[in-house]
């Protein structure tokens, strides 16, 4: 193992993985809060639609050749996506969301699925 | 440069079979992985296996080479398996680990583990990068925290496997083709 690691490489590990912690925590308690009052569904960067939680509602996101590549829920407060047309299918893994900002995303199709507070709204403007 | 124990030069037709060799490793593994069914709901969490031929290709071979595979192998997996998007992803991912883990070996300030290591946090950096880009949004880096502790983990395994190999099989690339 001497070939392998030193003294020095144990510290620079450790040193990066607490700083891997500690942004985590600042990511999960910091930016994901209470229950969010909005979810925002944006495509390409581009904003596709604003939905309010305490509707149920079934969404399905087109394309621009009018196919359709997402299929989004809410249900009970809570966001999810049901379908997608992407190989992997990682998005409709990533289960549940209802904080605000806690995300879905869709690489393949671009597609971001974004939950807001009613603060966040006020402040950046998004609903317009 | 590849060079043999000895310290005499390689010649270009047992480094390009050896190459040939790693790539064809390189190409298994990648198979490999896409049978392990390990799913953390979070997108781009994966072992890297590959990463192991990477880091033997820098570390006896040359950073030219190793490149060269990387690309290849990246290039022919998303063929295979993926698609334009993931090819986009993992050239992201794999040169800037790569560019990271040759600086690195170049300097000399640390050993094969946490060269490793460093790697695998930048291959995570480079696709969060390029996803921040395609989706244009900036909170894709969120992600960031998660993807950082599993490239400090996949990375610290990978370099063990790596440097146990690279140590064990130190006289193998004498045999002649």
């Amino acid at each position: 193992m001497k070939e392998l690691v030193a003294k020095r490489d144990i510290y620079i590990i450790l040193i990066l993985l607490i700083i891997a912690v500690f942004a985590y925590f600042i990511v999960s308690k910091g930016l994901v809060k209470e229950s969010g009052q909005t979810c925002v569904i944006s495509v390409d960067g581009e904003t596709y639609g604003v939905y309010p939680l305490d509707e149920d509602l079934e969404i399905e996101v087109l394309s621009d050749d009018n196919t359709v590549t997402n299929t989004v829920v809410i249900k009970d407060s809570y966001v999810f996506m049901t379908d997608a047309d992407c190989p992997d299918k990682l998005c409709v893994k990533q289960g549940k969301i209802s904080k605000s900002g806690q995300m879905i995303v869709c690489l393949p199709n671009k597609v971001v699925v974004e939950i807001y507070g009613e603060e966040d709204l006020e402040i950046d403007g998004i609903s317009q | 440069m590849a060079f043999h124990s000895d310290g005499q030069k390689m010649s270009p037709t047992v480094k390009t079979a050896y190459m040939g060799v790693f790539l064809a490793l390189a190409l298994v593994l990648s198979y490999v992985e896409t049978l392990i069914p390990i799913n953390f709901g979070i997108p781009g969490i994966k072992l890297g296996l590959t990463n192991i031929l990477v880091l033997i290709m820098i570390y006896r071979f040359g950073c030219k080479e190793a490149f060269v595979v990387s690309v290849l192998r990246i290039v022919l997996v998303g063929f295979m398996f993926g698609n334009a998007f993931s090819i986009i992803y993992s050239l992201a991912g794999g040169i800037l680990s790569w560019a990271v883990m040759c600086l690195l070996k170049k300097l000399n300030l640390f050993k094969i583990i946490a060269v490793s290591v460093f790697g695998g946090i930048t291959h995570n950096l480079g696709q969060i990068i390029v996803a921040a880009v395609i989706v244009e949004n900036i909170n894709m880096f969120y992600y960031f925290p998660v993807l950082m502790i599993s490239g400090i983990l996949t990375g610290f395994l990978i370099g063990i496997v790596g440097g146990e190999i690279i140590i064990r099989t130190k006289t193998l690339f004498d045999k002649e083709v």
